[in-house]
């Protein structure tokens, strides 16, 4: 073991013993009765903030190094590390609706670069790709078959994966509590996006046949690696929900659909919605996930047979009451809620929102997370 | 002496204004003349100090800045036609006649291209276009203009062109009429766009034509509110960087046509270009359409240099002004260094002019001096 595995080994210890199962298993009876649309006490509530960096950990967890990321890139321990610390251990200190989940933490392109065989870092930054260079670039990719396990970042990815699922498994307490989230796949249009570069949007109205090619591998691909990769994610819940972005989400993929925020609920009805609806049934089910002000997208999406569940990335962008009433009738459940603070409080949220969904709240301090889910817990 | 206090005829050479004009209708018509037309326009930030943009549909304050503007550029004497633009309105204009609410800023630029009240979308919806009549040429902020433009016919000379507010191009008109969900409606509802557009075009002519008719500017003349002598009537196509090559060539070029049987001459298209954003995209699609033969934007003279044998004979540029003096004074430590490695390479083609504006006559004196002395290396 080297340094960076010792101390990792140690947080690993403490976390052990930390761990309290029940409430763990409490928090999955939780969740699926909530994505499941069945009446429940309160919905499942997840303190979120920059713990470890702007929100500092208790003695003893402070004592641990917290890396920057290009350190965690090279070092599974340390990207473990930052894991456990930023996503599990509030959890242990708070008991809140946490289900205690770590991600390999490679970015955004781990399926693009798997189909260009490139990427960059720079400086402190998540890794990129260049766009394609040209449409024949474009034609190249759109027309290849298949994925390399080997292209990419896939090679860090799985060797990553394979790391956690050792180190997790020394301690059996780690083992059953810590949950190792699937890597983010991305979604066709994102991916599409990251590949043609914003000149995509102009494929829509100048080479529609390309760009549904090009869609059409994507889906091949990110189903390839979801079988490649599904075996080193740990999911207590699985196929009701897995957990994303520290909560559960419904079904068993989260599709990421963030530059499609940006076309009309047509374009997207006619040129993305045919492969998100083969996406989600070869997987049995899942949820879409949005940032930004999606909501002239959300009519479109509630008719994909399999989802199950819709993500938003920025809910203050949205009109969430209306969202939340077409999701009812569809029983498609909502993650990533944030109501402020007083209707998390008073009761408000629990009232307007009863099932069906997963609250985030950002606190100020640790005492303010305590706070509230105190109240939280009392108004139900 | 004018009735605006300034005497501007000491400025007037008829001989002079018919050489600017031959300078700029061979060098768009890319017949070599050993020499690159530039216009200096000086603007003197504090004529403009005391503007008040809440009154931006009084004639008064402008055309007395106007005027002082143009005093001041005629003193340098750059190769320029002696012209006072409305140029405060911006887009205002045309989207008004739609009943678009205006949105003026406090404070506008006072500068040579002074962008005006923003206009906020009219149309919520692309449907609603399907069945609307052509708007009166007479409403909206029409009548205040017209009453602008008889002002500032009134003021000034003869020999000084008034020159109407520059018209947005059909496709920026129809965005800014019905706002950004325009690029998703190109796709979604393409036939709709289209009458929009073209309704546009029609109603620049129209407007265009009426105003001229009170400025006493002939139908067939067409001289730019930079005092350029244009090959058509000049229009500021801005918002159409955002679309493709296909979709200009689809949603643009059909437009222009329009414009030019309407009004005779040739496309003269502008858009703003930053030395960071240039929209290069642009350049070949012009160039390769009969509709258009000017196409003016801020970096197009370093596009020009580059790429000078798919522009030969095709497309002439108007470019430098805006970001571009500024740019070259940086990038080659003078406006001198740039001109004595610029002038001599290109002087003896054609298919270029040049414009941009300076601060003070005698920085517009230094700059023309430097310009006339990088023509004789």
């Amino acid at each position: 073991m080297n340094e960076p595995e010792r101390e990792l080994d140690h947080l690993l210890r403490m976390v052990a013993d930390h761990v309290d199962l029940d409430h763990c298993h409490r928090v999955d009876q939780c969740y699926r009765w909530a994505l499941g649309w069945e009446e429940i006490d309160a919905p499942p509530l997840v303190v979120q903030a920059g713990f470890g960096s702007v929100i500092p950990l208790p003695e003893p967890w402070s004592r641990f190094r917290h890396y920057p990321y290009r350190e965690t890139f090279a070092q599974p321990a340390a990207m473990l590390q930052n894991m456990l610390l930023e996503r599990v251990v509030p959890g242990l200190i708070l008991k809140d609706d946490n289900p205690l989940a770590v991600r390999n933490n490679h970015g955004v392109v781990q399926l693009a670069s798997a189909l260009t065989g490139t990427w960059s870092m720079v400086e402190d930054d998540y890794p990129w790709l260049e766009r394609l260079d040209s449409l024949d670039r474009v034609r190249e990719v759109a027309g290849g078959e298949g994925l390399d396990p080997a292209a990419g970042l896939l090679p860090q990815v799985t060797e990553t994966l394979a790391f956690y699922r050792e180190a997790l498994a020394r301690y059996p307490a780690c083992q059953e509590a810590v949950q190792i989230s699937l890597p983010d796949l991305q979604g066709p249009m994102d991916t599409a996006e990251q590949l043609w570069g914003s000149d995509v949007h102009y494929a829509f109205s100048d080479e529609p046949e390309l760009l549904d090619r090009l869609l059409a591998r994507i889906v091949n691909a990110m189903l390839a690696a979801w079988r490649l990769l599904r075996p080193y994610a740990t999911n207590r819940l699985d196929p009701l929900a897995h957990t994303q972005h520290g909560y559960q989400v419904s079904g068993c993929l989260m599709v990421r659909n963030d530059s499609s925020t940006l076309l009309s609920s047509q374009m997207y009805a006619r040129h993305i919605r045919p492969h998100d609806v083969r996406l989600l049934d070869a997987v049995g089910g899942g949820t879409i996930h949005f940032c930004g002000n999606g909501k002239h997208l959300v009519g479109a999406m509630l008719s994909i047979p399999g989802l199950r569940g819709l993500d938003f990335g920025q809910p203050d962008r949205m009109d969430v009451e209306t969202a939340y009433c077409q999701c009812r009738e569809k029983h498609v459940s909502i993650t990533n809620l944030r109501p402020d603070r007083n209707a998390l409080v008073d009761g408000r949220a629990r009232r307007d929102f009863p099932t069906g969904v997963v609250f985030v709240y950002q606190p100020a301090s640790l005492d303010d997370a305590r706070s509230v889910l105190a109240a939280y817990r009392g108004s139900s | 002496m004018s009735s605006i206090g300034l005497n501007l005829d000491r400025w007037w050479d008829a001989g002079r204004a018919e050489q600017v004009a031959q300078l700029h209708r061979r060098a768009f018509a890319w017949e070599p003349q050993g020499y690159i037309p530039l216009g200096i326009h000086v603007i003197n930030p504090a004529y403009g100090r005391d503007l008040d943009y809440r009154a931006w549909l009084d004639p008064e304050p402008f055309l007395a800045f106007q005027t002082r503007v143009l005093a001041d550029t005629l003193a340098v004497g750059s190769d320029l036609l002696p012209a006072v633009a409305i140029n405060h309105l911006g887009d205002a204009l045309l989207p008004s006649l739609f009943g678009a609410q205006l949105f003026m800023p406090e404070a506008g630029s006072a500068t040579l291209q002074d962008v005006g009240p923003t206009p906020l979308p009219v149309f919520a919806d692309i449907s609603e276009v399907a069945n609307l009549p052509m708007p009166p040429v007479g409403a909206g902020i029409m009548p205040a203009v017209e009453r602008m433009v008889r002002r500032y016919r009134e003021a000034l000379p003869p020999w000084v062109q008034v020159v109407a507010p520059m018209p947005s191009g059909p496709f920026s008109a129809a965005m800014e009429l019905r706002g950004t969900d325009i690029l998703l409606d190109l796709a979604d509802a393409s036939e709709q766009c289209r009458r929009l557009i073209e309704m546009c075009a029609r109603l620049i002519w129209a407007i265009e034509a009426r105003l001229r008719t009170l400025a006493g500017t002939p139908l067939s003349e067409h001289v730019t509110n930079f005092g350029i002598l244009g090959t058509g009537l000049r229009l500021g196509d801005d918002s159409m960087v955002n679309l493709s090559p296909a979709m200009i060539r689809r949603f643009c070029l059909p437009a222009y046509d329009m414009i030019n049987r309407l009004c005779g001459g040739r496309g003269h298209i502008h858009f703003c270009s930053l030395a960071a954003s240039r929209f290069e995209h642009v350049f070949p699609v012009m160039a390769a359409s009969p509709e258009v033969v000017v196409l003016s934007t801020q970096f197009g003279f370093e596009y020009y240099e580059q790429h000078l044998d798919e522009l030969r004979k095709r497309l002439a540029i108007e470019s430098f002004y805006g970001d571009a003096y500024g740019y070259v004074c940086r990038r080659y430590g003078s406006f001198r260094a740039w001109a004595r490695d610029f002038v001599p390479r290109v002087k003896n083609e054609s298919g270029l002019v040049l414009y941009f504006q300076v601060e003070s006559v005698e920085e517009g004196q230094e700059v023309w001096a430097r310009w006339q002395e990088a023509h004789q290396r």
